[in-house]
């Protein structure tokens, strides 16, 4: 894993709710998943741009539905999570965990 | 299909927020995004919330995402414009703002190089205005460069470009095969009535193929028809445009109707387009046909038609020219009319621009030297400011910024100042080509069509690039070559620079010379104007009123009827309040029109043997030589001077000199001819030498004969009045009223506005010249100035340790002006031999001047040396006032 790679809080939130949507990720489902489980307002637009982010470096992937088959039925992008993009996601959690290995993490913080 | 039926119900989202994430949106994504947002929208009702909450949401999202989503649209956009950044556009718009930003901190030195390079681009602009309109747009007609002025031409007689007779005429159209159409015509007046009040129209009668000539189809009717060439035809007329909208408010009913000319029927048949343009202004136009008595053998000689002919396709010009040569000698040997005259052919529009080009190119001459004083400043401006900017520089070199990098930055900088400057310059140029057009003098063809179109903006714009790219480059030139370890010395900058003085000393040679050219073309020109302005027209101008009639050849075919028209139009005239005397003349001086006859002297056969003579004939009424202040030795014309009196004749002093340089010609015999023939007549008087034909102009032989002995058609009514002029105006209208209903008067003007008309073409290139010459040494001027400053400036330290090793302030005084004078003399120098090489292209434009005038040489090199040296007094001045201890501890 090259050095700088790191994936950002926002972009691990938008894998984890991928992972959660299985194959019912896009736009809607991944800011309201976010969005719900954080209770925090999420913008589509940051949704977007950290989707775009990631498919650039490759771990996730969307493809384009066909338009849903009524009147006025809209095509959606869907997305998904890539090989590379579970390693590094599996990755940042891994650092994470060997950083909180030894210590009662909780404990420590409620000490402060 | 939960969904769609959710859509179905829907309220539709707010209309500006989709619009402003429509707009900011990717456009990858944005179709996904808005899809999304409707969606949860639509959910959002569906969940009950209300319509107020829907919209506070969508309003919320769309603003949240706008930062993102303009950050991932400056990401994202940027290969949808590879093709542009190939041509350096991303780049060129960066640096574009990289050096706005850097010009910005330095409002004074970018309004001084853009006003200065204004005032040289705005004049270069308004005058290549003028020069665009009259020399290079070419002729409205289709393919104009194949249009030519046919000339008959006898270089021997001093006649190189003649008007052609009318049987010459007929025998060019029917023999020459390199034209496809040959056209004459004539300037013709006509006198309008039924149509308001009585008024002169100007004509042009011309043979019927003119129009297809020419190329010009009718806006309304048609041209003439062939049969219009026979004599004896239907009286037709073609309208101008204008005349069609004035007087037939642009009904096309006029077709058919009649207009009453000179007292005639003629029918409408055709209005020409509204853009039509011909070299003679003419609001009618009448077939000119030819009658058997105007194909006479004498009627070779008599030529006076304007010849206009169409080059068939494929035909050169000199093909043309041997034809008509091979014409000619034809004609020669087979008509004693035609023997010694050969054709001249000429292109239309260089006919037209005839000696115009030369003013026009000696303006643009002038204006390109103010241009090129104008970058001499700025280049000097530029060259101050590469030097304060050289530490920048170094450090930006030394961080890895390329020569080319550094360049490229200066370049635009400049680049964009000129740019500046022009569009200056044009708004500039559009507000100074109306007076520029109004002194013109009125003459210039086409001077109606200067503006300021696409042509001048570009070509305004393609000097300032030029002038971008000299600038740039002539700084760079003279910038000092800097080592790697110059940026160590970079502190010391007071030190620097001083290998740019060379190029300084350089510009200001160049500029001292350059505006002493323009300043002696100036002088000789205003040395001209004042000669001319002292020549003696042979008339005083003051106070005298001129008005033209003519009367109409039907209602005053006889000679006593013009005559007695002639004698109570003056009588009455001369009661007129205020009217100290009048008179009148078939030809007034300046105004144009001349008239020449031969002439012999009773009893000496060798004049009329040797040569043909021939003079400027005048039929003038009594009182014309005093009404005109003309000088007059023996006497003037009486009342009995008449067709009852003896014939008598005035000649003027040329002719007495040239003829009877020994004795009093008064009492000697000459003949005259006229419109009734030879005369003989007693010379009674001996006038002084008016110059007719203008200041300029040698005078000539000229006889006067008395009006009442030869009343021609047509008077100019001279009156010298102690009056206001408008007045008087009125009065002769009235008095021409009560004497004839139908008769109009024009060119009703001050004697003094028709001398001042003549000078106005010489008035305005002295104008312009001069104002191009004094803001040129204005320009030098401050230029060195500027330079001096800087460079006494620059020499602080030095001047310090002079002084501190005991040079007075005489000594700095001596030392710094006298650099500088002797730039400028080296400027002067300089600039008289080039004015001595310019100035003879000025020669054919003065007037008993010499082009290379030692008087105006010395006077204008003392006059630039007098202002350079006070120009460099005061930046010597202070380099003198140095204090040595201040200068020393700057160091």
């Amino acid at each position: 894993m090259p050095k700088g790679d790191y994936l950002g809080e926002f972009e691990q939130l938008v894998l984890v709710a991928l992972l959660r949507l299985k194959d019912r990720g896009y736009g809607v489902t991944v800011r309201r998943e976010i969005q719900s489980r954080t209770d925090r307002q999420v913008a589509i637009g940051a949704v977007y741009a950290s989707l775009e982010r990631l498919e650039r470096k490759g771990y996730v992937l969307a493809t384009v539905s066909e338009p849903e088959p009524v009147p006025g039925g809209r095509a959606k992008k869907y997305f998904r999570i890539t090989h590379t993009g579970a390693e590094a996601l599996k990755h940042a959690r891994e650092i994470m965990r060997r950083m909180t290995d030894d210590i009662a993490v909780d404990a420590e913080l409620d000490a402060i | 299909m939960k969904q769609s039926e959710r859509r179905a119900t829907a309220q539709l989202p707010p209309r500006l927020a989709r619009a402003l994430i429509a707009a900011v949106a990717p456009s990858r994504d944005r179709r996904f995004i808005l899809d999304d947002l409707a969606e949860e929208f639509a959910i959002l009702l569906a969940e009950g919330n209300d319509r107020r909450q829907a919209r506070h949401w969508y309003w919320r999202q769309v603003i949240a995402s706008v930062p993102s989503s303009l950050r991932r649209r400056s990401a994202v956009s940027r290969p949808r414009f590879r093709g542009w950044s190939r041509f350096g556009l991303t780049a060129l718009l960066r640096d574009v703002h990289f050096a706005t930003r850097r010009l910005r901190s330095r409002p004074g030195y970018v309004a001084t190089v853009v006003l200065t390079l204004a005032l040289g681009l705005g004049a270069c602009t308004a005058i290549f205005g003028v020069a665009h309109a009259v020399l290079l747009r070419p002729l409205p007609y289709p393919l104009p460069d194949r249009l030519l002025t046919v000339w008959e031409s006898n270089p021997e007689k001093g006649n190189r470009l003649s008007l052609v007779s009318p049987p010459t005429f007929l025998d060019v159209r029917q023999s020459a095969g390199a034209f496809s159409h040959v056209a004459a015509y004539g300037g013709n007046t006509f006198e309008l009535t039924g149509l308001g009040y009585p008024q002169h129209v100007a004509a042009i009668a011309a043979t019927p193929g003119i129009f297809s000539l020419l190329g010009v189809s009718m806006a309304v009717g048609s041209g003439f028809p062939r049969e219009a060439e026979q004599p004896g035809g239907d009286a037709i007329v073609v309208l101008s445009y204008q005349f069609w909208r004035r007087w037939f408010g642009g009904d096309s009913d006029a077709i058919g109707r009649t207009l009453k000319l000179d007292g005639q029927d003629f029918r409408v048949v055709g209005v020409l387009p509204e853009r039509f343009w011909f070299p003679a202004a003419a609001d009618l136009w009448t077939p000119l046909a030819f009658g058997p008595a105007q194909i006479t053998e004498g009627m070779r000689g008599a030529r006076y038609l304007q010849t206009l002919a169409r080059l068939k396709p494929g035909v050169s010009p000199e093909q043309a020219r041997s034809e008509m040569t091979g014409l000619a000698d034809h004609l020669g040997s087979a008509h004693p009319n035609n023997a010694g005259w050969g054709f001249q052919l000429e292109s239309l529009h260089d006919h037209l621009v005839g000696d115009y080009r030369r003013l026009l190119v000696l303006l643009l001459g002038a204006v390109g030297f103010v241009l090129c004083i104008a970058c001499a400043n700025v280049v000097n401006l530029v060259m101050a400011r590469a030097n304060e900017r050289r530490g920048e520089k170094l450090i930006r070199a030394a961080l890895g910024a390329t020569k080319l990098r550094l360049l490229r930055d200066a370049l635009v900088e400049n680049l964009l100042l000129a740019l500046l400057g022009a569009a200056v310059a044009i708004a500039a140029a559009f507000w100074m080509v109306t007076p520029l057009v109004r002194l013109a003098p009125a003459a210039i063809p086409r001077l109606d069509q200067v503006a300021i179109d696409g042509w001048v903006i570009a070509f305004c714009l393609s000097l300032s690039l030029a002038v971008g790219l000299v600038l740039t480059l002539v700084a760079r030139l003279s910038e000092p070559r800097d080592s790697d370890h110059a940026i160590l010395r970079v502190s010391g900058a007071r030190t620097a620079g001083h290998t740019g003085h060379r190029v300084r000393r350089l510009l200001i040679v160049g500029e001292v010379a350059l505006s002493l050219v323009l300043l002696i073309g100036a002088g000789l020109m205003l040395r001209s104007f004042l000669r001319l302005h002292d020549v003696d027209p042979g008339f005083r101008t003051d106070g005298v009123m001129t008005a033209s009639l003519s009367l109409p050849r039907a209602r005053y075919a006889s000679n006593e009827a013009r005559v007695s028209f002639f004698r109570d139009l003056l009588a009455q005239t001369e009661i007129l309040d205020g009217v100290v005397s009048v008179g009148a003349t078939t030809n007034l001086p300046m105004a144009g029109s001349t008239m020449r006859f031969g002439f012999g002297i009773d009893g000496r056969a060798d004049a009329s043997l040797n040569e043909r003579l021939a003079a400027e004939y005048h039929a003038a009424s009594p009182g014309y030589f005093r009404t005109m202040g003309i000088a007059l030795r023996g006497r003037s014309f009486v009342a009995s001077d008449n067709s009852d009196g003896a014939p008598v004749v005035i000649i003027n002093q040329s002719m007495a000199r040239r003829f009877w340089p020994a004795s009093d010609p008064v009492g000697e015999r000459i003949t005259v001819v006229s419109q009734d023939g030879p005369v003989s007549r007693e010379i009674v008087g001996i006038v002084a030498d008016v110059r007719h034909a203008g200041l300029a102009s040698e005078p000539r032989l000229e006889v006067y004969v008395p009006l009442a002995q030869d009343p021609w058609p047509f008077v100019t009514v001279v009156a010298r009045t102690v009056r206001g002029e408008t007045l008087l105006t009125g009065q002769l209208r009235d008095q021409l009223l009560t004497l004839d209903q139908a008769l109009p008067l024009s060119r009703v003007q001050p004697l003094e506005r028709l001398v001042a008309t003549w000078l106005a073409p010489l008035q305005f290139q002295l104008v312009l010249v001069g104002v191009f010459a004094l803001v040129a040494l204005l320009m030098a001027m401050l230029g060195m100035y500027g330079v001096i400053s800087y460079v006494v400036s620059r020499r602080v330290n030095e001047i310090g340790i002079r002084m501190a090793l005991g040079a007075r302030q005489r000594d700095v005084l001596r030392n710094v002006a006298g650099e500088a004078i002797g730039l400028a003399g080296a400027g002067v120098v300089l600039g008289t031999a080039a004015a001595a090489v310019l100035t003879g292209s000025l020669a054919s434009l003065l007037y008993e001047v010499s082009p290379t005038d030692p008087a105006t040489f010395a006077a204008i090199s003392l006059l630039v040396l007098a202002v350079a040296s006070a120009a460099c007094f005061v930046p010597a001045y202070q380099a003198a006032r140095v204090d040595p201890i201040c200068a020393l501890r700057q160091e």
